[in-house]
C-alpha cells in the first residue's frame, strides 16, 4: 500500500503537470521507470508472485482513486463550480488510461525486479551464514 | 505478524519505501491545494466598479474616460498580458445596425504588469475625440436620432465601453501548442470582460 501515493501523484501530475510540484511533465519513460521502482516493494516483501501481482493491481487502483479525489478536490471539499459538468470524470479517465496501463505493467516489472533483489539478498545472506558456520 | 517481522528484518528497503510514500503523499496534497488555489482564482477574480464619463470640451471635442478595477481576492499573482479598451456607438436604423468606432486602445505598455494576491488594480483610460470625421459621424447620429424623436448631445450619447483583460496565473507553465493540451492553458488563464455595463 506504500506504493499507492506515488501512483496517485503521478496520475494527478499527468492530468495537471503545470500545477503539480514536482512534475514529470508527462514523460512516460520516467513514469514507467518510477512505477517499476514502486512495484519493487510488492515483489520484495511478497514471496508469492501471484499475491505480489494482485498487490500491484490493488495499489494501482487505490492510487487511481486517490488521484481522482485530488482531481475533484475543488468540487468535493470546496464550493467551486465544475468546469465541464458532463465530461468531468470522463475527461480524467480519458487522459489517464494509458498511464494506468503503464503503471500496472511497470508495477509487474517491478515485482519481478523486487523478487530478483530479494533472492539475491537471501542467497547472499545464506552464503554469509554458511561461511560463518565454516569458521 | 510475518509481514511486520519481514519489514523489521529488511528495515532499509522498508524505510526507503515509507519515505517515498510520505514524499509523494505530501506532493499530492500540495499539488491538489495548488489546483484548488488556481480554481479559486478562476472563480473569484472579477472586474468591478466601472465608471464611464463623457465630457464635452469647450473646443467642441469630447473626452471619454473609463475607470475600472480588477479585483484579485485570491492568493495567486496575475501576470497581465493584454488589456483592451474600446468605445463605440450603436447606430440602429430601419435598415440595420451600424457601429461607429470611437476609441480603440490596445494597452501594450501594461504587458507584464502584475496584480498580486489580495490586490486590486485600477485601470484608468482617457481619450479626447477631436477627429473631425469622427465628430461629424457622431453629429450625424445625433441628427438621425433627433429625427426619430430621441434627443442626444455629444456627451449624452450611449457610448458602449468594452474592456477586456487577459492574464496568466502565477508562474505556471502555459503556451501548450498541442490541441490535446490546450486545457492546461485554459486552466491558468483568466479572461474578463466589461461590455456595455455587464461584467463577464
Amino acid at each position: 500500500m506504500i506504493s499507492a501515493p506515488p501512483i496517485a501523484f503521478m496520475t494527478f501530475d499527468f492530468v495537471f503537470p503545470n500545477v503539480s510540484t514536482p512534475s514529470l511533465e508527462k514523460n512516460l519513460l520516467v513514469a514507467f521507470l518510477l512505477s517499476a521502482l514502486f512495484g519493487m516493494p510488492a515483489g520484495y516483501f511478497n514471496r508469492r508472485t501471484d499475491l505480489a501481482i494482485v498487490t500491484v493491481l490493488v495499489y494501482v487502483s487505490i492510487g487511481y482513486v486517490l488521484a481522482l479525489v485530488a482531481y475533484s478536490a475543488p468540487f468535493l471539499f470546496y464550493d467551486f463550480e465544475v468546469i465541464f459538468p458532463g465530461l468531468y470524470v470522463m475527461f480524467f479517465l480519458n487522459m489517464t488510461v494509458i498511464p494506468m496501463m503503464l503503471f500496472t505493467f511497470g508495477g509487474i516489472v517491478g515485482v519481478i525486479l523486487g523478487q530478483l533483489l530479494r533472492e539475491s539478498y537471501e542467497s547472499d545472506e545464506t552464503s554469509q551464514v554458511f561461511s560463518r558456520m565454516r569458521q | 505478524m510475518n509481514v511486520i517481522n519481514d519489514l523489521r528484518r529488511k528495515w532499509f528497503v522498508a524505510a526507503l519505501s515509507i519515505a517515498a510514500a510520505v514524499f509523494f503523499t505530501g506532493a499530492l496534497v500540495f499539488s491538489a491545494l495548488t489546483y484548488v488555489s488556481v480554481m479559486d482564482a478562476r472563480q473569484t477574480v472579477t472586474l468591478a466598479n466601472a465608471s464611464e464619463t463623457a465630457k464635452l470640451l469647450p473646443n467642441g471635442s469630447i473626452a471619454l474616460s473609463l475607470t475600472i478595477d480588477l479585483d484579485n481576492p485570491s492568493r495567486q499573482v496575475l501576470h497581465i498580458t493584454s488589456a483592451f479598451w474600446t468605445v463605440r456607438v450603436h447606430n440602429i436604423t430601419s435598415s440595420g445596425t451600424t457601429l461607429i468606432p470611437v476609441v480603440s486602445v490596445p494597452t501594450v505598455p501594461i504587458e507584464y504588469t502584475e496584480v498580486g494576491g489580495h490586490e486590486v488594480k485600477t485601470f484608468e483610460y482617457e481619450r479626447t475625440i477631436d477627429d473631425p470625421e469622427l465628430l461629424s459621424d457622431l453629429r450625424g447620429f445625433i441628427n438621425y436620432s433627433a429625427s426619430v424623436g430621441v434627443d442626444y448631445t455629444l456627451d449624452s450619447i450611449e457610448y458602449l465601453h468594452d474592456f477586456r483583460v487577459v492574464a496568466w496565473l502565477g508562474d505556471y507553465e502555459h503556451d501548450y501548442d498541442y490541441s490535446r493540451e490546450m486545457y492546461l492553458n485554459d486552466m491558468v488563464k483568466i479572461e474578463r470582460r466589461y461590455n456595455g455595463g455587464e461584467y463577464n
